[in-house]
């Protein structure tokens, strides 16, 4: 009976462990099958093998001591910032590579691994300076080359920008890249190019335009997508690249060129720098440079983080830049042409001091070309050039298209202003001293407060102020500038030194909340490379404590975050100039004394005659102050395409108490070139989509960008405006790039094979002039 | 003898479990996996017959009552049949987008020798689909059920106007076809 006891236990025993494993055979094979997201699907004549290797909370074990990530086995190269794997250790691509993460590691990956979306979830990049030769060694990334083709007409630039994607690795990849535009950049035209065939893209919705690549994504079709995260900073990804191949993404828009100081300046961001992202709330303990700039104690994630390269995700922002260290350095570079027709006037004095060009002059044309020795693409091309003659005059552009009749209208401050007597000045410095302004851009700012303190007048007062991690100044009054006062501020000047992160905030608040002395002109002025996350809400703040205040803004720097400085000024009813590496920050501050020590024609009022204008189209809604050598430009909308003989408008305003009055001449563009082939008169109305060679299209789109600018700089003051609404719709019809469409383009002809790989952030250049060290966190 | 029986025992209940696991429903094979999102193209044709073609601007329309689709690219036509005039992109016009229309336009400045005529693939468009019946309708995951209601939208066009290279009119027949997948 025993022994019968036994044998029924020990089969039962057998029993059991054998069906166990039977069943979880079955189940084994069905989690591989089902590891793809819930949202990947199959079209029914497809019978693809199912992928593998998505991560899948589902199916990855945790246990509290150790934390599992399966990554998918895709690449040459394994993330590890000292080595370079030997391929021959590296799994297949249909293999799986598990990575045991340690727990003090889970924190920092927690965004790694909150979403596949993310840009850089898993890296395929080396570190690459060589310790015996101390050699720089180039990094495979899947951005080889940018393109830049512009044309200037008038002061209308036109300009594509092409970036050339390609796969250097040996499994299928996703592209991310952070890049820049002008913030006044009204990009309209998307073109992906996969091999020889050409897709425009198609403006959508931004949540659906983001849907669909996703979606496209992840069936395995090559998709593209672009974002705007600021006017100035967009982001591009490019799905399904495929080893060895490579995929072309062209971007058109349309801008307005400055007009400073007596020349026209065309001006083309290369890298984005480095941000920081103050926190919404600070715990007490939150006094880490490291952790303040990294933004990992903020509550917002709505910034742009920076880190190093192979770092995604550090930084807790949605939007990161990744920056290769000192010693490292990408073969993406970039070539740039540029095309100029001053329409009949000779161009004089063509100037670059930020880049190498070379020219080519033809009649009224000239052609403008960066040296190829100069296309590492780590600072802004800025391009000066005047014309010939009296220089230019206050004029209105008009123009119709099939979105109706838009104009532009360039007021140009009277010269008789240059001859009035200058008004006591209370002059508010506030200097950058964060870790990004170190070394020259800090030195330059100085500089620049030195030579302005040395030309205030017993009659003028001053201030200075600093901030970083906080805000203090020379004291809590502007002082008379008196010679002991002067000494005194420039030994405070002295002692000033840069680091920690740029809570700009704490700098606007002590400088727009002195006592002001009303029987003084007041002005603040920002030295600063406005890289900061939180721009909305400097320029919020702005708004609500300008006062009597004009805020002239000073971009310090290679790479100026130009939409701050910028927007500074246009709400601040200021002006901006911008200091780079090699300009005269002095012969700069000197043009802005004596700027700010003529009068400005103020409460500017424009009588549009017989132009039938639709007063509530026309952007800057607050029409500015018009100070010396500073032209303004505005942006309209006609109620009709009439365009009377003869037509001028009125621009009335005060100086020094009179009032005087500018006449400016309407010049009517004809809606089409003559020299095109299609269409005559005869089948216009038939044919007004086609997008013929003219300024209209050029003004309409120049007109919804800066209404769309206008719409958020209001909304960053009052919270009522229903922004986003009101810039979707606006967008939508115009086809416009803006943080609330993106352009989605699909290539739906053929389907690649394999799961649609690892997310490769494309690292960028520090900014020439500022410091990794000071600027992006290193997690040891 | 006793170990004959604990064997046999412990084989006949090896073979019993194993036998009954395997019995288990498994996964189906993925020959056709629901789906509510897919891409397709349509190919856009025209023919002018014995007219140069200069000129066009359509309208695309897709009827499709179970679900929505959705223009996610365009692109140019047939490089050597309409001799590189329409190899680039038509523009759309994206305010008709916004009200769920598709507006497509293109003219070339090709001399009049090199324009195309007859029919030819003048652009194709990339479309996403989406089937809201299906889902709706199969909360049980039935293929087959699935596989009737998720159907092809068909497609028209309405021709808006079409040109020579000197603007004057022409007729022109237009078609869009839904295209090769590879």
């Amino acid at each position: 009976m025993k022994r019968w006891n036994i044998v029924l236990v020990s089969g039962l025993i057998v029993g059991l462990f054998t069906a166990t494993i039977a069943m979880l055979l079955p189940a084994c094979g069905s989690s591989r099958g089902s590891a793809p997201s819930a949202r990947s699907t199959m079209s029914e004549s497809s019978s693809r093998p199912a992928r593998s290797g998505i991560i899948n909370p589902n199916d990855t074990p945790q246990e509290k001591s150790v934390e599992w990530r399966r990554l998918h086995a895709l690449p040459d190269y394994v993330q590890n910032r000292t080595a370079l794997a030997d391929p021959s250790c590296l799994p297949s691509r249909d293999e799986e590579l598990w990575i045991i993460q340690r727990p003090g590691e889970a924190a920092r990956s927690r965004a790694r691994a909150a979403s596949d979306d993310i840009p850089g979830g898993g890296s395929l990049m080396t570190t690459t300076r060589d310790a015996a030769d101390n050699t720089d060694k180039q990094i495979p990334v899947p951005l080889r080359h940018t393109d830049v083709h512009g044309s200037i007409n008038g002061y209308l630039s036109s300009v594509t920008v092409t970036q050339q994607f390609h796969n250097p690795f040996n499994g299928k990849i996703e592209a991310v890249y952070v890049f820049p535009l002008p913030e006044n950049a009204a990009v309209n035209d998307f073109v992906m190019k996969v091999g020889d065939r050409t897709i425009r893209g198609i403006i959508r919705e931004r949540e659906q335009a983001e849907q669909i690549y996703n979606e496209a994504r992840s069936q395995g079709y090559v998709a593209s997508l672009l974002t705007e995260e600021r006017p100035n900073i967009f982001t591009q990804k490019v799905a399904n690249i495929e080893p060895g191949k490579s995929i072309d993404i062209a971007i058109t828009y349309y801008s307005t060129l400055a007009y400073v100081d007596g020349a026209y300046e065309f001006v083309f961001p290369m890298v984005v720098g480095p941000r920081f992202n103050p926190p919404a709330t600070l715990p007490a303990d939150a006094d880490s440079d490291r952790d303040l700039r990294a933004g990992s104690i903020t509550g917002s994630r709505d910034g742009i983080g920076a880190v190093s390269r192979g770092a995604h995700g550090s930084s807790g922002q949605i939007s990161e830049v990744q920056y290769l260290r000192p010693g490292e350095r990408s073969g993406h570079d970039i070539s740039l042409v540029l095309s100029i027709d001053a329409g009949g006037a000779l161009i004089d004095n063509i100037t670059c001091k930020s880049h190498v060009i070379e020219s080519r002059r033809d009649g009224s044309r000239v052609d403008v070309r960066l040296r190829p020795l100069d296309a590492v693409p780590n600072k802004d091309f800025v391009l000066r050039y005047s014309l010939a003659g009296d220089g230019v005059r206050s004029a209105l552009l008009a123009a119709t298209g099939e979105r109706g009749s838009h104009f532009s209208l360039m007021l140009v401050p009277p010269d008789e202003s240059k001859n009035l007597r200058r008004h006591p000045l209370e002059l508010v410095f506030v200097l950058d001293c964060s870790g990004s302004m170190n070394g020259e851009p800090l030195a330059q700012a100085k500089r620049a407060i030195e030579r302005a303190l040395r030309q205030l007048q017993p009659t003028d007062t001053f201030q200075l102020i600093r901030f970083s991690n906080n805000a203090d100044s020379l004291g809590p009054a502007p002082l008379p500038a008196t010679p002991d006062n002067i000494r005194r501020g420039l030994a405070y000047l002295r002692t000033l030194s840069s680091e920690g992160g740029t809570m700009m905030i704490e700098g606007i608040k002590a400088a727009l909340d002195f006592p002001h002395d009303p029987a003084r002109l007041r002005f603040v002025s920002f030295l600063t490379d406005g890289y900061i996350g939180n721009e909305a809400e400097i320029l919020g703040q702005i708004q609500h404590r300008l006062g009597p205040t004009r805020i002239f803004s000073f971009g310090v720097g290679s790479s100026v975050n130009r939409y701050l400085m910028d927007s500074m000024a246009r709400v601040g009813r200021g002006g901006v100039a911008y200091v780079a590496q090699g300009d005269s920050s002095t012969d700069i501050i000197d043009a802005f004394m004596e700027r700010i020590s003529r009068p400005a024609m103020t409460d500017l009022s424009i009588d549009w005659g017989s132009l039938p204008v639709d007063a509530s189209e026309v952007f800057p809604r607050r029409l500015p102050d018009l100070f010396a050598g500073r032209p303004v430009v505005i942006a309209g909308k006609l109620m009709n395409s009439s365009s009377p003989d003869g037509a001028a408008v009125r621009i009335t305003g005060t100086i020094n108490g009179e009032r005087r009055t500018i006449t400016v001449p309407v010049q009517f563009s004809s809606a089409h070139a003559s020299n095109h082939a299609v269409p005559t008169s005869a089948a216009e109305s038939s044919f007004a989509l086609l997008p013929l060679p003219d300024s209209s299209a050029a003004l309409a789109m120049v007109w919804a960008r800066r209404k769309i600018a206008d719409i958020a700089e209001a909304a960053t003051a009052d919270t009522a405006v229903n922004a986003t609404d009101l810039i979707r719709s606006l967008a939508l019809r115009y086809g416009l790039l803006s943080r609330y469409t993106a352009f989605v383009a699909v290539d739906s002809l053929t389907r690649t094979e394999g799961s649609f790989g690892t997310s490769v952030a494309v690292p960028v250049n520090m900014p020439d002039g500022v410091k990794y060290e000071t600027t992006v966190p290193e997690y040891k | 003898m006793i170990y004959k029986l604990i064997i046999s025992a412990s084989l006949f209940i090896s073979t019993f479990v194993l036998a009954t696991s395997t019995s288990v429903p498994q996964p189906v094979p993925a020959v056709f996996t629901p789906t509510s999102i897919r891409f397709q193209t349509i190919d856009l044709y025209a023919d002018s017959e014995d007219e140069p073609l200069a000129a066009y601007q359509i309208e695309v329309i897709a009827e499709f009552p179970s679900g929505s689709v959705s223009l996610v690219g365009v692109e140019g036509g047939d490089h050597a049949a309409t001799k590189g005039a329409f190899a680039q992109p038509p523009v759309y016009d994206p305010d008709a987008l916004t009200h769920s229309r598709i507006i497509l336009a293109a003219y070339t400045s090709c001399d009049a020798a090199n324009l195309p005529i007859g029919r030819v693939r003048i652009a194709r468009l990339h479309v996403q689909i989406e089937s809201t019946a299906g889902n709706a309708a199969n909360p049980a995951n039935d293929l087959n059920q699935e596989r009737k209601n998720i159907t092809n939208p068909t497609y028209r066009v309405r021709v808006i106007a079409a040109g020579r290279a000197d603007g004057t009119r022409i007729t022109a027949d237009f078609e869009a076809l839904p295209g090769e997948h590879r």
